[in-house]
């Protein structure tokens, strides 16, 4: 069923609509899920979460891109849940191997700075995505937003994993200096 | 407090990941939009060689294992009374080949995919060496029914891998890998690409856009490295009197050397939005306005070649953006070797 279709179940409050949605995106949602959770059951629940805010939300939404739409929903509701159940202890996973890396963009203290609102972070990390050539831009947003591991991204763009490597590590770099630039201070 | 800090550490790395929520929808098309294009070629490539290698088995096997067969059955036929015709021994070699055949394409899919032999570049990242990640066992787990002893295991791999990129079948953003000579030859863009580019570049990737509508091409970026230091130029049609032209006589909105780093604390407010993305006319560009955009950072981890950024406005209402590592001059250089 076409994503206009499924939209039209939603719009007419026709349950159907989840099961249409489960069908064409529920392995997609759940890939992002589990990619950050790594737990089954768990990102079972985040998915079936997903559905519940989807029809929530839609209507008044009518999202231009319905899977990402949902992508981003799973995401959020993933790493919250992963927030939520790592609060006490951290464990090994990508999502923990991401956020080390992500570390290394946290620019140096300036004391005279306020800590930047998220809404202006959002927009600066946006704009900085724009400056990047575009494949590094694809491999960070592979990397970081949809928490793939190295070699799925090598996979997926026939790169070498070293280069994959090497892009991250240059782009980490980058983010870190622009954000610096701009003064930001998380 | 060793602890302490790097928990802090977390929490912003944590603020980095949630700010990337809400990155352009665009850019996350286009990140699956060249997977999916080139989902296709893995696929291809990958059972090419699986094919190449069950043709190879076959005519090597075949032949060993027929010529002991067919000696074999000479030695028999010396008292049989019946021997086994030369049809049904290829028959039998044929079939026995084909029955080895599935493991010849699951070891050849295994060891294409084990290319994590690499160096690493400094990262404690060895973790990521997997053969097959385990979100994608996972994927693969739920989709096995019934069918799974029908299907080899690398085909399963393979149509996972699909259903995930294929589900943006339905997005509209037709952005397509291309080569460096396609990228030359792009009509209408391909000429605002540099013949000239600085000693050592090598070509690295080249994505276009086209109009589903008007099919003309609307956009065109390509890279070059050479090592850590990349040159990326983006060219799309535009309209003129929508872009913000940078006013020379004001090097304050645009000269990288008047300010320091962090440029957010340094550029005055007023000036930000022209100085991170200046626009310069054609006509207008030369090395001295290049040299003002074109900056030596100290950073651990690059390199000290200058790097900058800026966009030409051309006649023809074609925006090319600019963003590298290079000396003033060699950049100069570049854009002087646009044959538009």
């Amino acid at each position: 069923m076409k994503d206009s279709e499924i939209l039209d179940l939603y719009w007419e409050r026709d349950e159907q609509a989840i099961a249409e949605t489960q069908k064409s995106y529920g392995k997609y949602c759940y890939s992002i899920a589990y990619h950050i959770l790594r737990d089954r059951e768990d990102s079972d629940e985040c998915v079936n979460d997903t559905w519940f805010r989807a029809w929530n939300a839609i209507p008044p939404k009518r999202p231009s891109r319905f899977s990402l739409f949902l992508a981003a929903i799973t995401r959020n509701l993933s790493f919250d849940k992963w927030k939520r159940k790592n609060a006490a202890k951290r464990g090994n996973g990508d999502i923990e191997l991401a956020l080390d890396e992500l570390m290394e963009c946290v620019p140096a203290l300036h004391s005279t700075e306020e800590t930047v609102e998220a809404a202006e972070l959002e927009r600066l990390i946006n704009a900085f995505l724009h400056t990047l050539p575009q494949k590094d831009c694809n491999v960070f947003l592979r990397r970081y937003w949809y928490v793939e591991e190295y070699n799925e991204i090598a996979k997926r763009y026939q790169m070498k994993l070293n280069t994959v490597k090497t892009s991250l590590f240059r782009t980490r770099a980058k983010l870190r200096e622009y954000l610096e630039k701009e003064g930001v201070v998380l | 407090m060793r602890s302490s800090i790097r928990h802090e550490e977390l929490e912003k790395a944590m603020r980095i990941f949630e700010a990337l929520s809400d990155v352009d929808e665009e850019l996350l098309v286009r990140s699956e939009e060249v997977g999916k294009h080139e989902a296709g070629v893995i696929s291809f490539w990958r059972y090419s060689k699986v094919m190449a290698a069950c043709f190879c088995l076959i005519v090597v096997g075949g032949l060993t294992w027929g010529a002991s067969k067919v000696m074999r059955q000479s030695e028999k036929s010396s008292d049989s009374a019946m021997p086994m015709s030369i049809a049904e021994l290829a028959e039998e070699i044929t079939a026995d080949v084909t029955g080895d055949s599935g493991g010849t394409e699951n070891s050849n899919g295994q060891s294409s995919m084990s290319d994590g032999n690499e160096n690493d570049v400094g990262m404690a990242l060895d973790q990521n060496k997997q053969s097959e990640t385990d979100a994608q066992k996972e994927v693969n787990e739920r989709e096995q029914g019934s069918s799974v002893e029908e299907q080899g295991a690398d085909s399963i791999k393979q149509e996972s891998l699909n259903t995930i990129v294929d589900t943006e079948a339905a997005l509209l953003n037709p952005y397509e890998k291309i080569s460096e000579k396609e990228a030359y030859a792009t009509e209408a863009l391909g000429s605002y690409i540099p013949a000239t580019l600085p000693r050592g570049y090598v070509f690295e990737g080249a994505y276009r856009g086209q109009n589903e509508q008007t099919k003309e091409y609307t956009s065109l970026s390509i890279t070059w490295s050479k090592g850590l230091d990349s040159i990326f130029l983006a060219a799309e049609k535009v309209e003129p009197s929508h872009i913000a032209l940078t006013d020379l006589s004001k090097p304050e909105t645009y000269n990288v050397h008047l300010y320091e780093i962090p440029y957010g604390e340094t550029v005055p407010q007023e000036y930000r939005e022209a100085f991170d993305n200046p626009v310069f006319l054609a006509e207008d560009l030369s090395l001295e306005l290049i040299t003002m955009r074109m900056k030596t950072v100290q950073d651990s981890g690059d390199t000290d070649t200058p790097r900058g950024d800026f966009s030409v406005l051309y006649e023809s209402g074609v925006l090319v953006r600019f963003n590298g590592d290079a000396s003033p001059e060699e950049v100069w250089e570049m854009f002087q070797s646009v044959k538009q």
